[in-house]
């Protein structure tokens, strides 16, 4: 007999092994699952092997102290196994997971289809969701970040086209494209959403078209709105190009400058950088440096157009107000640095991008309030979502960070006393930090902790 | 339109089978896994998707990026190494369960989807199941009181630091000290350490009088 007491962890393994003989609890669903079930602990695991069993059970045997232990550890684990179990179902059966292994072929499905529809638009520019011209394929990407695939934009649609063009020169800058930006899914994929918002938020006041542009809305803060994708998949949102014509003035690839300089001069602002102390051990502290360069989409709406659309969805009640037909929504989409560190195996590790802020104008006869409200008021938008927009009170100069709910966690925090948002992936796999600091947008993500990032975040100077 | 099978076949070795076996392997364990830590079944069954969705979109994204990047997105997979799908099916299932937990941990924090699922599962308690609808303890009061328990154990569970939490709704959903240890990544010789303090906290959480509360429902029986 071993003279020193088993930890109640190696008991409590030892109470389990011990189990499927005399201690067995069999779960509502006939499966052994309860606390007390005796898993398969093989020799692979040494630790507890069966000597170790013997040894505990001889120990056990003779010391009180031990039995009582023993008796706490299997009171706990009797309750807790009574207590799951009865606010638990049966599992699956065969033909239930055979259902669902259906709907889950049929959901791939559909997310193909959605690749295919998204496909030219990610190959304009993910980086910063720039059009490409097309009035569809800017439909579908406005309507992609705010969709039920909106956190994984990059993911579908860029990969779910892949086979059809696994070679061509298109694939392999697209290929990039995605790996950027699947990593910066969460504060830059933050901005692209964004920005399809402020589409829908930005109110142009009545104006000559003559007049040109003139921002109503310039992003001088950030705000969070969450949406449930799976009521967003059923609507579909927004489909814009149902509503009018959407022209992008031009295509936007980011392309890879020499250094930091360059980019600082193509973007118009100084580039930050980050102290780096701050970065990760075994990242490099010479950026990779890429740009894109800002572009302009505008929205004409148009009566016609939108009639259609509304008689599509058995709408025939809704119309496009007068004012608003011919009116054009313009978003002008900054130019956007960003640097990536890569890591020891040459990928990157620490991203961090920089944009100035988004700015929305109007041309035409339409005013703020109106387009505001017709746009809110789209029967595709979900009442919560309407309702999270409609209450910025500030909306013209906040821009919204859609989040999809079941996804992404988020806490608000401050960057260097500016106010921000921490962003997680809610596999527990990425971070990002996102804020707005004297007129720029600025993000830093990377697969770290939150806390690392904010320090990459506050040494950028 | 490619189908699924289809992306999977174009680059490489029968990838949509082995994605089926998987999903027939591991679906019926982890819904019970998803339904110990939300106690609502639709719910459980929606993370579960919701994790196969990610496998699959995982796996198509690594064969993209296959030929033109190594694998290198730890977002798909993590550390280096083939890609995920690639890999055995413990680490895949490692992989599993560990987005399942995370899902709903997640779903657990969200105020606003728990209020709306308390309502839904006080709607469908007494219609999800036609044995149980003619059962009196399923009546109407009685839902809004296994709504409520099922909510404190919930609220219990929540307070667990996230290891033992982890380990306990793992544990109790039937897998192995090796699976556990293979999710959490931690040694297997710590599992019990992780399980014995979670399961005293968890009773401490939800005590016995709060357990009474619920259904008293005898082990071994449908409750």
């Amino acid at each position: 007999m071993t003279t020193i007491c088993p930890d109640p962890g190696r008991l409590r393994a030892w109470l389990d092994r011990k189990g499927p003989a005399d201690k067995a609890v069999e779960a509502p669903n006939g499966v052994a699952s309860a606390a007390l079930m005796v898993p398969a602990v093989t020799a692979a695991s040494p630790a507890i092997s069966t000597l170790d069993d013997h040894a505990v059970e001889d120990h056990v045997v003779a010391c009180d102290a031990c039995q009582q232990t023993l008796g706490a550890l299997e009171r706990d684990a009797d309750h807790t196994a009574r207590v799951l179990a009865a606010h638990a179902g049966s599992p699956p059966t065969v033909a239930e997971t055979e259902a669902a292994l259906s709907r889950l072929h049929g959901t791939l499905a559909d997310d193909t289809l959605a690749g295919v529809m998204n496909a030219s638009a990610m190959n304009a520019g993910a980086l910063n969701c720039a059009p490409t011209g097309s009035s569809d394929a800017v439909g579908a990407q406005f309507i992609a970040p705010t969709h039920a695939n909106a956190p994984t934009h990059a993911n579908a649609p860029t990969h779910a086209n892949t086979p059809a063009h696994p070679s061509s020169s298109a694939g392999g800058e697209r290929s990039s494209i995605t790996v950027l930006w699947q990593r910066w899914r969460l504060p830059l994929g933050g901005i692209a959403a964004a920005l399809a918002l402020v589409l829908t938020l930005a109110t142009p006041e009545g104006q000559a078209a003559a007049a040109g542009f003139l921002a109503q809305f310039r992003s001088q803060r950030l705000t969070i709105v969450t949406f449930d994708p799976s009521q967003a998949r059923q609507t579909g949102l927004f489909r814009f190009e149902q509503l009018g014509t959407v022209k992008n003035n031009q295509t936007t690839r980011p392309v890879d400058v020499a250094n930091v300089q360059e980019a600082a001069s193509k973007a118009g602002f100084p580039v930050l950088q980050p102290d780096p102390a701050t970065l990760p051990a075994g990242v490099s502290r010479t950026p990779k440096v890429r740009f894109s360069p800002g572009s302009e989409t505008r929205l004409t709406f148009d009566e016609q157009k939108a009639r259609a659309y509304f008689d599509s969805i058995n709408r025939k009640d809704l119309s496009l107000p007068d004012k608003l037909h011919g009116a054009s929504l313009v978003v002008a989409l900054p130019p956007i640095v960003m640097l990536e560190y890569p890591g020891t195996d040459n990928k990157p590790s620490v991203m961090i991008g920089e944009a100035r802020e988004v700015q929305v104008g109007v041309e035409g006869n339409a005013s703020l309030e109106e387009i505001r409200t017709f746009l809110l008021g789209m029967p595709n938008l979900p009442p919560d979502l309407a309702r999270q927009l409609r209450s910025i009170q500030d909306w013209t100069s906040t821009l919204p960070i859609p989040v999809p709910i079941d996804k992404m966690t988020w806490q608000e925090t401050k960057v260097a006393g500016a106010p921000g948002y921490i962003l997680n992936d809610n596999t527990g796999l990425g971070s990002g930090v996102i804020w707005q600091r004297d007129g720029r947008i600025l993000g830093v993500a990377g697969p770290m902790k939150a806390t690392d990032l904010r320090r990459i975040a506050e040494s950028l100077k | 339109m490619l189908s699924v099978a289809e992306h999977h076949t174009a680059t490489s070795d029968r990838p949509a089978e082995r994605f089926d076996d998987l999903f027939r392997q591991l679906y019926p364990r982890l819904v019970p896994l998803a339904d110990r830590l939300l106690g609502d079944r639709a719910e459980a069954e929606d993370i579960v998707q919701e994790a196969f969705l990610r496998l699959a979109r995982t796996g198509q994204r690594e064969r993209f990026d296959r030929g033109q990047h190594a694998p290198d997105d730890a977002d798909a997979h993590p550390g280096a190494g083939p890609p995920l799908l690639d890999r055995p099916d413990e680490v895949v299932g490692a992989w599993l369960r560990r987005v399942v937990l995370n899902l709903g941990v997640n779903r657990l924090r969200d105020r606003r989807r728990a209020a709306a699922r308390a309502v839904r599962a006080s709607q469908l308690d007494g219609t999800l199941d036609p044995e149980r609808s003619r059962d009196d303890t399923f009546s109407p009061p009685h839902a809004v009181l296994r709504a409520e328990a099922r909510d404190e154990v919930r609220a219990a569970l929540s307070a667990l630091p996230e290891r033992q939490r982890a380990c306990l709704l793992l544990r109790h959903a039937g897998h192995s000290y090796a699976e556990i240890a293979a999710t959490l990544g931690i040694a297997i010789g710590s599992v019990g350490v992780y399980l014995a303090r979670g399961e005293r906290a968890f009773r401490a959480a939800y005590t016995p009088d709060n357990a009474d509360a619920g259904p008293d429902t005898p082990r071994g029986t449908t409750p």
